[in-house]
């Protein structure tokens, strides 16, 4: 069980304050916001499209990522305890942004995310501020493996994403090329959770970060080794890559798990790719979620041919700035 | 008596603020068994930030009152009940355009569109286990309570009932919506949270105009 020792009723907005203070030449508050929940990467560049992020009171690693790395998000916005960010902080992020190229609004394919993103591109459409909406539904095991992709709910696929789309922006990327690249991008990204039931030696697959339960589970080799085999073959099967594409993962740290376990964990699972896919880009760190279980994220891309060439360098979260 | 003053309207929401940040804990654990346990919380945040709105303050008219509600819900909220209870106050608003003192069937016709609206952002109908339950059936039992030539009392007490029977038929469902989906036929057998909040509020305006 993680827990936080701030006050859970300002946590969002504490967190805000004390990136900005402590980071005064990487990010910033929103002045005079109205719930001090956005974050905005400084220098604004308001001449390209930005990319703001949203995710709920356990997104805090997206500002995280903002000040640990040159090319993430512009802006992250963050719930509270547990909930969506108000459509209200995302749009003042926008507004403060000042962009007449445009915002890509990136989040998780969750009701409250897309409720709130959707009434923040409203209200940007009000101001006359140019929106588009990119829910990511990477975790390929969120809802029945049967159902449509557009069911699924996101997990971390999206680092990808921000990471191809922020250097794009850079590069002068319209609004409507980076829409067409992102939802291609998303479209060839599958995430799942791996998680190790200690007491009954038990491997899953596909548990929730809300504790819903897993959709496979397996007693026949209670072994790191056997979880990333499993995760490596379920993630490639679901997303058949192709003859010319990259495949790229992403390994997750949870709090719960540490990094000796991170480590042989990934090192097992890119062995594994040996002499099958082979796995061309591993970016073992902490990206984030609270998680109240042990075990993993993993999230695959299938990056396409053309799109390699920005996740050459990589980054984690790590938070490690001297 | 069929209408009810801005002040009266003002008195029930403060009234609602109460019962709704009491409820907090009954919400939360009633979230924590079929979703991610946010509803008591979100919910606690937006009515209290409603209360020191409301508190000390005059609204020149209903329109007014319920628009600034709504849009202080969907400011501090977050989460999906944020646009949903902020889309209850803020969706029917034309229905209290210039309408002082406002009558029941102002009143009917402002749920009944905002109503309409949380449909429409939502994409939700009935039977989908969710706060929609609650109020649709609320929204019918005030239309035909206004129709019926109510005085204000009887009109919100139907809406209670109507929202009480819609919450307490969530019960056998499974969730098809949200989050609370993913824990499948685990939500048999239990209320959905929003449900059963939309009937609070509905319960205290309710109570406060009896």
């Amino acid at each position: 069980m993680v827990t936080n020792l701030c006050n859970s009723d300002t946590i969002s907005s504490d967190f805000t304050s004390a990136m900005a203070a402590i980071h005064p030449d990487r990010v910033a508050a929103v002045p005079g916001s109205f719930n001090n929940r956005a974050l905005i990467r400084i220098p604004v560049e308001s001449d390209r499209v930005n990319l703001i992020v949203s995710a709920g009171g356990a997104g805090a690693p997206f500002p995280d990522s903002m000040v640990t790395c040159q090319a993430m998000a512009d802006a992250s916005v963050v719930g509270g305890k547990y909930a969506a960010p108000s459509a209200y902080d995302i749009y003042e992020a926008a507004k403060y942004i000042g962009s007449d190229k445009g915002y890509l609004l990136i989040y998780n394919n969750f009701m409250g995310d897309c409720l709130n993103n959707d009434m923040a591109a409203e209200l940007m459409g009000i101001e006359g501020m140019k929106s588009s909406l990119i829910p990511y539904n990477d975790d390929c095991l969120s809802v029945d493996p049967k159902a449509p992709r557009e069911e699924r709910t996101g997990l971390l696929g999206q680092h990808f994403g921000i990471r191809i789309a922020a250097l794009m922006a850079r590069e002068g990327a319209d609004l409507e090329t980076l829409t067409d690249v992102i939802g291609r991008v998303r479209a060839r990204t599958a995430s799942l959770n791996v998680s190790f039931d200690t007491e009954k030696k038990l491997v899953e697959l596909g548990r929730g970060i809300s504790g819903e339960p897993a959709r496979f589970v397996s007693d026949e080799d209670f072994s790191l080794e056997h979880a990333a085999r499993w995760a490596y073959d379920y993630l490639v099967e679901d997303l058949a890559p192709k003859d010319d594409e990259t495949l790229c993962v992403l390994v997750n740290r949870p709090f719960m798990a540490n990094y000796e376990d991170l480590y042989i964990f990934s090192h097992a699972l890119l062995k594994h790719a040996t002499g099958r896919i082979p796995v061309r880009r591993m970016t073992p760190g902490h990206f984030g979620r609270h998680y109240y279980y042990y075990g993993f994220g993993v999230s695959m891309l299938s990056c396409p041919k053309d799109l390699v060439g920005y996740l050459k360098e990589q980054y984690a979260t790590t938070s490690y700035i001297f | 008596m069929n209408t009810m003053t801005t002040a009266q309207l003002q008195a029930a929401l403060l009234h609602t603020c109460d019962v709704i940040i009491d409820a907090e804990g009954m919400l939360t654990n009633l979230d924590t068994i079929i979703g991610d346990g946010d509803h008591g919380i979100g919910m606690k945040t937006g009515f209290s930030a409603l209360q020191t709105l409301l508190q000390g303050r005059q609204f020149e008219d209903a329109y007014t009152l319920m628009k600034e509600s709504g849009m202080m819900l969907l400011k501090v909220m977050g989460g999906t009940s944020g646009v949903i209870f902020g889309t209850l106050f803020i969706g029917g608003l034309s229905a209290l355009k210039d309408k002082d003192p406002v009558t029941v069937q102002d009143f009917a016709e402002y749920i009944d569109l905002g109503t309409q609206a949380i449909a429409r952002r939502g994409k939700v109908s009935r039977g989908d286990k969710t706060m929609y339950d609650a109020l649709s059936s609320a929204r019918d039992a005030m239309l035909e309570s206004a129709q019926a030539g109510d005085d204000v009392s009887a009109f919100f007490l139907a809406g209670a009932d109507g929202a009480r029977v819609g919450a307490e038929a969530t019960k056998p469902m499974q969730s098809r919506m949200g989050r609370s989906k993913n824990f499948r036929d685990r939500t048999v057998g239990h209320p959905d949270s929003g449900a059963v909040s939309t009937s609070l509020i509905f319960k205290a305006f309710a109570d406060y105009f009896a």
